[in-house]
């Protein structure tokens, strides 16, 4: 589906002359209908990266590849194409939607830059709202009337309107509670196998992303220190930094 | 050994309500806890749940000017003298034990370090502030502290400013603070929720060693059930401002008894169990202005039967006095 060849990213930090390597020569494969997760603690880059698969931040070197085309960034063409197929969920779900504008207006401006005419904007709009568990009715609502889960799912079905191959998820349930986590995860999965979809799945939580994932990248420094079948690195991990990963992370047995 | 001598700290029925311009919110109903000495007590729940204010209650932290204390008591017992009421206790009183006797740490540590003030100068302020030291002695006590909480390079930490420093230092020194008027209790608002996995693992490992080498008892606040398997001695579940169930950590986590505690350890992902979906609670925590009549959980609840909307559960323990459960149906759920 999408591949990353040797992407180098470097960030200078204004007026200090310091510079961050969020990017070091990173190769990623991400096979379709698979879930890869991308882990790693804060700053190793693991967002960095999930921006430049949107197309919202451009490598300094290195190829993106999706479905075997290489994108180039200053080809608005391609970049148009990068982002039909390509679609993102960030973490914090109460700063994704505009406060001024209902659920419902902010769900269909995708459709509308796509040209859709209103009957089908609505039809599908509810179609797909039906699907993640949101009543239609409730999308005159504005985002505040929304708990932080409901906000999510319509993130998610915002994404999902777009009709990506692709969804790039950003710690989807860092800042939601346990039980909340539980649906959201739950209807992630429900929803790939309904739309075939192909995940990365970026978080900091090696459990979760070890219960959700076919493939496993670890991220750290800006390097993918290990990248492998879900089960391998679970079971068998190899690099001293994924077996540290493994020894901090708290679980109930 | 679980001996009342331990008991450092008791909250018996303690019922809060907050008044907002929205009407009256009863944030914690008829709460109770103990807090022992050397122990790590888990108070676990969502956001929402009413856990930190029952923590800021400790500390009469609360807005005094629209929190109403409806019941209850707050009764702190320390190693010499008599004990304190906190709920109807002076201000003199108050300010002896605030930070120094019952000390505190947050989430965000940046955030309640003073920007401008040097480490050496937020922990001498401390203690010349509760003690009676000089400034000499203090600077003395607040090298062995930072020792304390296994910083290294002690007169670099002391001469840096909170931003220099990174998160876990961060915590380590509230840490330091904390410990610095040598406190019999610790209230810990999600100490590590903030930080990175490998940093939350030292911190909770430091938590513990506190606990146990200079006696303290600790009251971790924490929504994640991992944290308090891994840290934890006796936890206590809340709810919507209630408590579900109450037990030792080997206890509840071998045998949690109420469904809300075994949905909430159903919902952690485990990865032996990948590929099968997570347990889930339906719905969201109750709107403060519209609660549930009968149990609070009821309406989310898996196991509910039409009587649990109708009378309160009471809370009872189980056989033996350490675990207790506020549930309906506590004997026809019970598991061992």
């Amino acid at each position: 589906m999408l591949e990353l060849k040797d992407i180098s990213k470097t960030f200078k930090k204004k007026g200090t002359g310091l510079s961050v390597q969020a990017a070091k020569h990173v190769s990623l494969n991400i096979p379709e209908q698979s879930i890869v997760g991308l882990v790693g603690e804060s700053g190793c880059g693991k967002s960095t990266l999930s921006r430049m698969v949107v197309g919202l931040e451009k490598a300094d070197s290195g190829t993106i590849a999706l479905k075997g085309k290489n994108i180039d960034y200053r080809n608005p063409r391609d970049l148009s194409h990068l982002r039909k197929s390509v679609q993102i969920v960030f973490q914090d779900p109460n700063t994704t939607f505009n406060p001024r504008r209902t659920l419902l207006a902010s769900l269909e401006e995708g459709l509308v830059n796509k040209g859709m005419g209103k009957t089908d904007r609505l039809k599908k709009v509810r179609d797909l709202t039906d699907i993640i568990g949101i009543s239609y009715a409730n999308l005159e609502k504005y985002p505040h009337q929304f708990s932080g889960g409901q906000k999510q799912r319509l993130s998610i079905a915002r994404a999902l309107l777009m009709e990506p191959e692709l969804l790039v998820l950003d710690e989807p349930v860092s800042s939601l509670d346990v039980s909340v986590q539980a649906q959201i995860i739950n209807l992630l999965m429900d929803l790939r196998k309904e739309f075939g979809l192909t995940y990365l799945f970026i978080s900091h939580d090696l459990h979760l992303v070890g219960y959700v994932s076919t493939l496993i990248a670890v991220m750290k420094s800006g390097e993918i220190v290990e990248q492998g079948d879900a089960e391998q690195i679970l079971f068998e991990p190899k690099h001293s930094y994924t077996k540290q990963l493994f020894a901090s992370s708290p679980i109930i047995h | 050994m679980n001996t009342n001598n331990d008991i450092v700290l008791k909250i018996e029925n303690l019922s809060l309500k907050f008044h907002t311009p929205g009407g009256i919110i009863p944030a914690v109903e008829d709460f109770s806890l103990s807090l022992r000495r050397g122990k790590i007590h888990a108070l676990v729940g969502e956001s929402g749940s009413g856990k930190s204010v029952t923590v800021k209650s400790v500390l009469r932290l609360n807005p005094e000017t629209n929190t109403e204390y409806t019941s209850g008591r707050i009764e702190y017992i320390p190693s010499e003298g008599e004990p304190i009421e906190i709920l109807s206790a002076n201000e003199s009183t108050l300010r002896s034990v605030r930070g120094s006797k019952i000390s505190m740490i947050f989430q965000e540590p940046g955030r309640y370090l003073n920007p401008v003030m040097r480490v050496r100068q937020l922990l001498t302020e401390t203690m010349m502030t509760h003690l009676k030291v000089t400034k000499q002695e203090a600077l003395e006590k607040a090298k062995d502290l930072i020792r304390l909480v296994e910083l290294n390079d002690v007169d670099r930490v002391l001469a840096s400013y909170p931003h220099e420093l990174s998160g876990g230092m961060k915590q380590r020194v509230m840490i330091a603070i904390a410990l610095s008027c040598s406190p019999d209790i610790i209230l810990a608002d999600e100490p590590t929720t903030a930080l990175d996995v490998t940093v939350q693992a030292k911190i909770l490992a430091l938590l513990k060693k506190i606990a146990r080498e200079l006696n303290i008892a600790v009251l971790l606040i924490t929504h994640d059930l991992a944290v308090v398997y891994e840290s934890a001695d006796e936890v206590s579940v809340m709810y919507a401002g209630k408590l579900m169930e109450s037990s030792t950590s080997g206890s509840l986590f071998k045998a949690p008894q109420h469904p809300y505690t075994r949905v909430l350890l159903g919902a952690v992902p485990d990865i032996s169990r990948r590929g099968q979906p997570l347990l889930s609670i339906k719905g969201n925590i109750p709107d403060s202005a519209d609660r549930p009549t009968g149990c609070i959980f009821s309406p989310r609840c898996p196991e509910a039967r039409d009587f649990c909307s109708l009378s309160v559960p009471a809370f009872e323990s189980l056989g033996n006095n350490a675990h207790g459960v506020a549930c309906l149906r506590t004997r026809e759920l019970f598991r061992a």
